[in-house]
């Protein structure tokens, strides 16, 4: 029984490439499937369960690391190769996983030595439950690095669309209800996101908590003064609203 | 008690002294019956006139200030000031901030010694201490190192009868620091101004390095040279032309000199470069429209925004969506500002993410350093599908 190959790449040209490259170093290959975004190759994988996929990484809807991910449960027992033009990090990591990747573009003597060590099962031997605890890894780890670098654009909704607020340009943040209402120089703008959440993820330098349910932008303020109760009053540079600070916030403006 | 100043003792006695004689007078005049008799009336007098105008005092400036005590009330004001300056520098900026009090004449300016005199009130060098307007003040400057000076300052009422200053002496001083400060705050200002222009020269270079990094990402210099490489055996002629459009966007990608401007029609040359070659790439997955016609192509524009803009489009509108999608480029002059879209019919973007990405960052960066508060960066989702980002510039006239 001849051995069955699925091919995912969203770029044409490349895939054919790879197709007539395929058809050259391994002619008797059974291509049952050539895709061209991830939902549909793991659709076809689904299918024809082949005996390897070679599989891009940067794809529309799904990607090759989703794909993969998923195989683990549909296809247990098909290999996959990776293709992709420059991915340092998940490369090391296949490297270090003993996973089959190529090099995009992709030479001849490289496919043919990935082909020798797909038909004699010897080289990489990483399974496909091994492979999907790679990607998790690989998927989470970048999870977990990112909220190291603070905001820098939110997602916000005013009115009926959403608008996309460099943070730089919010003077506070503050709780209403559900939701939480920015305040720009255009007026304001809600996001679902609590307060807690967002101080954790906002840049410590510049923005501050001043109240329970208010963040300011150190940068957007003007002035703050003390009213007759000894509460702070913030007033913002590209704004008329006021915001008012809690006597147990205080401390942040003494003496600044 | 004994905190009340010493003029409103000499004032009080003063009154009570002089009240005895009017009191006389009154009585005379009404030809009452005993001379006691007047000058008890005359005590009376006396005593509740300065009772009175002191009650009435203190109720006018309660009501500025809740915390008012008489002490507070003490005409003669004393303030030392330290300056970051040598003492002829002070000098002059002291002379300065004693001009531009309300009609001040200096009496005597002496810089040898560092003293200076004067007197507020528009009368000029004559005036007598017993009824003249305004307020006499002296300066005397001390030098303190080769770089610091100490200015003591003092200002009373010019006249020996005013009992109530009003507050003006306090003001005085006030207004003679304050401009001091601001003075000083200005030469400060001036220094920091070309310590400015130089960072900023910095930051725009920062700006350039850091977005020609995320422009020419390796992953599209490797996919479109492997597209290239495989046209070549398949499509020789569409391989020559891809090449001419790579070689025409790294031309125009990489820094060839120090020039912070560009025009909008070199930034949509660059644009299209980029365009085609995702197009040979995507295929019939992306299309593109351009409305620059050729008097917008003049406008200057700062480089490498639209660029960005349009990659952005791309990698977040077109390709995650498996059908793929529209990209517009287009500019008009709204008012006195020139606008430009990059409208996409992609997947568009949800509310409620962030992101932490430097290419819009550095949009806004580049925005703030060329046009300053002039310039306006949006970016929203569509009614229907997709986003759409607008820079707004000044029209340089």
């Amino acid at each position: 029984m001849p051995i069955t190959a699925i091919v995912a790449e969203d770029e044409q040209l490349l895939r054919q490439d790879l197709v007539n490259a395929l058809a050259q170093v391994w002619p008797d290959l059974n291509l049952v499937a050539e895709v061209e975004d991830g939902a549909t190759a793991l659709e076809a994988i689904a299918a024809h369960k082949p005996d390897v996929v070679f599989l891009d990484i940067r794809m529309p809807g799904l990607t090759g690391l989703d794909v993969a991910a998923a195989l683990a449960e549909t296809s247990p027992l098909t290999q996959i190769v990776f293709v992709t033009a420059y991915d340092q990090y998940a490369i090391d990591a296949f490297k270090q996983g003993a996973v089959d990747y190529l090099m995009k573009p992709v030479s001849k003597e490289r496919l043919a030595e990935t082909v020798g060590r797909l038909k004699s099962r010897a080289g990489p031997n990483a399974n496909n439950l091994q492979i999907a605890e790679l990607i998790k890894q690989l998927t989470s780890g970048a999870q977990i690095a990112a909220p190291r670098v603070p905001l820098t654009w939110i997602t916000a909704s005013a009115g009926r669309e959403s608008r996309l607020i460099m943070v730089d340009d919010i003077a506070y943040f503050q709780a209403d209800n559900k939701y939480t209402v920015l305040m720009t120089a255009e007026g304001e703008a809600l996001i679902k996101k609590p307060i807690k959440e967002l101080i954790a993820e906002l840049d410590e330098g510049h923005f501050k908590q001043v109240h329970r349910s208010t963040i300011v932008n150190l940068r957007a303020i003007k002035s703050i003064t003390r009213d007759d109760s000894g509460k702070g009053v913030v007033k913002f540079k590209f704004c008329k609203e006021v915001v008012h600070v809690s006597q147990p916030f205080m401390h942040l403006f003494r003496n600044m | 008690m004994n905190s009340l100043p010493w003029r409103f003792w000499i004032n009080f006695s003063l009154a009570i002294g002089l009240a005895p004689a009017l009191g006389m007078g009154f009585g005379m005049a009404g030809a009452t019956r005993s001379v006691w008799i007047s000058l008890f009336c005359g005590l009376l007098f006396g005593v509740l006139f300065v009772v009175g105008t002191s009650l009435w005092y203190r109720r006018a400036m309660r009501r500025r200030n809740p915390s008012f005590t008489f002490s507070d009330a003490n005409m003669r004001q004393e303030a030392t000031i330290e300056l970051p300056v040598d003492a002829a520098d002070a000098f002059s900026l002291c002379t300065d901030a004693l001009n531009a009090l309300p009609g001040f004449f200096a009496t005597k300016s002496d810089p040898a010694t560092g003293q200076i005199e004067g007197i507020t009130g528009g009368g000029g060098a004559a005036y007598w201490s017993f009824g003249t307007p305004g307020e006499k003040l002296w300066v005397k400057i001390d030098a303190a190192g080769d770089t610091s000076s100490r200015a003591s300052i003092v200002s009373q009422p010019a006249s020996f009868f005013v009992v109530f200053d009003f507050g003006k002496n306090r003001k005085n001083i006030a207004s003679v620091s304050a401009h001091i400060n601001a003075a000083l705050r200005r030469r400060l200002d001036e220094a920091k101004g070309l310590a400015e222009r130089a960072e900023m020269q910095r930051a725009l270079t920062v700006a350039k390095l850091n977005a020609l990094q995320s422009q020419i990402e390796p992953h599209f210099l490797y996919n479109t040279l492997a597209n290239a490489q495989s046209l070549t055996r398949s499509d020789p002629k569409r391989a020559d032309i891809m090449l001419g459009h790579l070689i025409a966007f790294l031309r125009a990608s990489l820094p060839q000199d120090a020039e912070t401007q560009s025009t909008l029609g070199h930034e949509v040359d660059r644009v299209v470069s980029y365009l085609e070659i995702m197009k040979i790439r995507m295929g019939s997955r992306l299309q593109y429209r351009i409305d620059v016609d050729k008097a917008m192509r003049e406008h200057t524009f700062a480089p490498l925004m639209l660029q960005t803009l349009v990659e952005n489009a791309i990698k977040h509108g077109i390709e995650p969506k498996p059908a793929g999608g529209l990209i517009e480029v287009a500019a008009v002059v709204v008012g006195n500002q020139l606008q430009v879209r990059v409208v996409d019919d992609g997947q568009g973007f949800a509310t409620d993410t962030g992101g932490t990405g430097i290419g819009l960052r550095n949009v806004q960066e580049r925005l703030r350093i060329s046009y300053g508060e002039g310039a306006r960066f949006a970016l929203q989702t569509n009614p229907i599908d997709g986003a759409t980002a607008i820079i707004s510039i000044p029209l340089a006239t």
